[in-house]
């Protein structure tokens, strides 16, 4: 800096200047100052610079925002067919997340006991598998993962088409899993599907409660009597404990018959109780 | 007319504070505003009609039937609309994608007909134009709105709206008006309010809540008229009166027991809410 100048103007109020947020008399002090000040006028440029860098990279922030909520909003194509073709249902993130969870629980879970114990992998196998619909369907009903909130809370439900397309997910989804699972396990992959028998049962079970009280207290000891089976059944079948073994149980005639009759009996109580659904809305 | 809804000496706690308090009170066939300070029980009133809460203590009937009892509970909601105070709308869904949604819950089953009704609701509440936005990209209010819309679908024979007007602005409190105003030619309305001209414009009933108990129940005229000879005015707030507040031409209305000589106006049903709800009184 030099003395030719009793003053010098600060680095504010160049930025002010620049930016043309100076007072009038301020800026034309600036201005005649800056004609006659090389100090200035070389300060002024690098805060032009500056300014400049400041706003293109404002502007590039602004513009990469603008990309991340367009983004974001962007309609996605898989959950929008499902919303349009499926109401919605399985659009519901809690309960994708938690169907998701269990049947990575399930794999996890078979996967450890593999590892661990590789003969108690078809027990696990057959003791986990059928609750995963069970609990992904469970958590279907609960309120807080309603799309709607609590505007769901005070409807009468649609029918069981939404509750059975919400199972409906949650079974394909845990039995993606149940595959995954059994290459832990090594039971055969046509055998994959045989625990969707006491699934299928529960869920419908579950369903068929819901109508009348609250599908938890149906459920939970569904659940733990079912586990306790299995536990129980697989001690005493331990010397004998195969992929063979497992089969033979789950498609022996009692098995089905009891599979059946559950079933047929959860439809008829959906559908007593269901008999007066006619709307009594005024369209 | 039959009684739309009934209670009889209902209880309600939450933990170790009473919401509502031996509670009796029934309604029918038009518009029911429900006043109360905050905490006064009025979200909680409207969650036991709303079927949505059941009572510790007591009994309410609505349309006559039991609201505890699966079946009867089934045959209220499908003649029930209900807009909670906070709704926790998915935002992901478009507003015409999530009413339909509602729709489907109703048991609206047939397409072509859902689809027009849930164009009729939209359109009632002013969102003609934002129907296929993202409740995300939505305002607070018009989200609100999205709610309400769900609420009065399929005409029901019982609405009950609680605070609908919050974070509304002027104009749209004026549509939400002529919803409740249409609302009224279907069934009866209860709806919760902070605001006491809502009551005026709207209501033929009016409950004043506070602490849980009913303080008030009658027509907004009464209401008003319960205050008689309680407000005065003065150019400055008096500190013997209960409540004090401006009356917007510089002028503060007091309200209270008048001092000798003081100038006495008409009461509003805002002076008699804001003396009820200040004076320890035994409930209506």
């Amino acid at each position: 800096m030099t003395n030719k100048h009793l003053w010098h103007v600060t680095a504010d109020e160049l930025q002010a200047y620049v930016a043309d947020v100076a007072q009038t008399l301020s800026a034309a002090s600036i201005e005649a100052h800056l004609l006659a000040c090389a100090d200035c006028r070389a300060t002024l440029a690098t805060v032009g610079r500056s300014a400049e860098s400041t706003t293109e990279a404002m502007l590039r922030t602004e513009a990469l925002w603008a990309r991340v909520a367009d983004r974001v909003d962007e309609p996605r194509r898989p959950l929008r067919s499902s919303n349009r073709t499926l109401h919605v249902s399985l659009a519901s993130p809690p309960l994708l997340a938690a169907t998701a969870g269990v049947a990575a629980t399930l794999l996890v879970a078979v996967g450890v006991v593999s590892v661990v114990s590789p003969h108690w992998s078809f027990p696990v196998q057959l003791a986990l598998a059928p609750l995963a619909p069970v609990v992904a369907s469970l958590v279907a009903f609960q309120p807080g993962v309603d799309p709607a909130g609590q505007l769901a809370e005070a409807t009468p439900l649609a029918g069981a088409r939404l509750p059975l397309l919400r199972a409906l997910f949650a079974t394909v989804l845990s039995l993606v899993s149940g595959i995954a699972a059994s290459a832990f396990s090594a039971m055969p992959l046509n055998m994959v599907a045989l625990w969707l028998l006491p699934g299928v049962t529960f869920a419908a079970i579950i369903f068929a409660s819901a109508t009348v009280l609250n599908p938890t207290r149906v459920a939970a000891p569904l659940m733990i009597g079912w586990t306790v089976l299995v536990t129980d059944w697989s001690r005493r079948h331990r010397a004998v404990l195969t992929a063979e073994t497992v089969r033979n149980l789950l498609t022996n005639e009692a098995a089905l018959g009891w599979a059946l009759i559950g079933v047929t009996f959860a439809a008829t109580v959906v559908v007593y109780r269901r008999r007066d659904a006619t709307p009594v809305w005024r369209l | 007319m039959d009684r739309e809804f009934e209670f009889s000496g209902v209880s309600k706690r939450f933990g170790t504070s009473r919401a509502l308090d031996n509670l009796t009170w029934e309604g029918s066939g038009q518009v029911v505003g429900v006043l109360g300070p905050n905490g006064a029980g009025k979200s909680t009133l409207l969650q036991l009609l709303g079927t949505v809460l059941v009572p510790d203590e007591g009994g309410v009937r609505i349309f006559g039937l039991d609201p505890t009892n699966f079946t009867q509970r089934l045959t209220i909601r499908r003649q029930l609309g209900y807009l909670p105070q906070t709704a926790g709308l998915y935002l992901g869904f478009s507003a015409f994608d999530l009413v339909d949604y509602v729709a489907v819950l109703k048991e609206i089953n047939d397409r072509d007909l859902r689809r027009t009704e849930v164009r009729r609701v939209l359109i009632a509440v002013g969102l003609e134009a934002d129907m296929h936005r993202r409740i995300r990209k939505l305002s607070g209010g018009m989200q609100r709105r999205v709610a309400l819309a769900a609420s009065i679908l399929g005409r029901p024979r019982l609405l009950v709206l609680d605070e609908p007007s919050a974070g509304l602005d002027p104009e749209q409190r004026l549509r939400l008006e002529s919803v409740v105003h249409l609302a009224r030619t279907h069934g009866t309305v209860v709806m919760s309010t902070h605001h006491a001209e809502e009551v005026t414009a709207l209501c033929q009933q009016v409950l004043v809540l506070d602490r849980g108990q009913v303080r008030f129940d009658g027509t907004p005229t009464a209401l008003a008229a319960t205050a008689t000879g309680r407000v005065w005015l003065d150019d400055q707030a008096d500190p013997r009166a209960l409540r004090s507040r401006g009356s917007g031409n510089g002028e503060v209305r007091n309200i209270g027991s008048p001092p000798p000589g003081a100038q006495l106006v008409e009461p509003t049903i805002e002076d008699a809410y804001l003396l009820l709800t200040s004076e320890p009184g035994v409930p209506a």
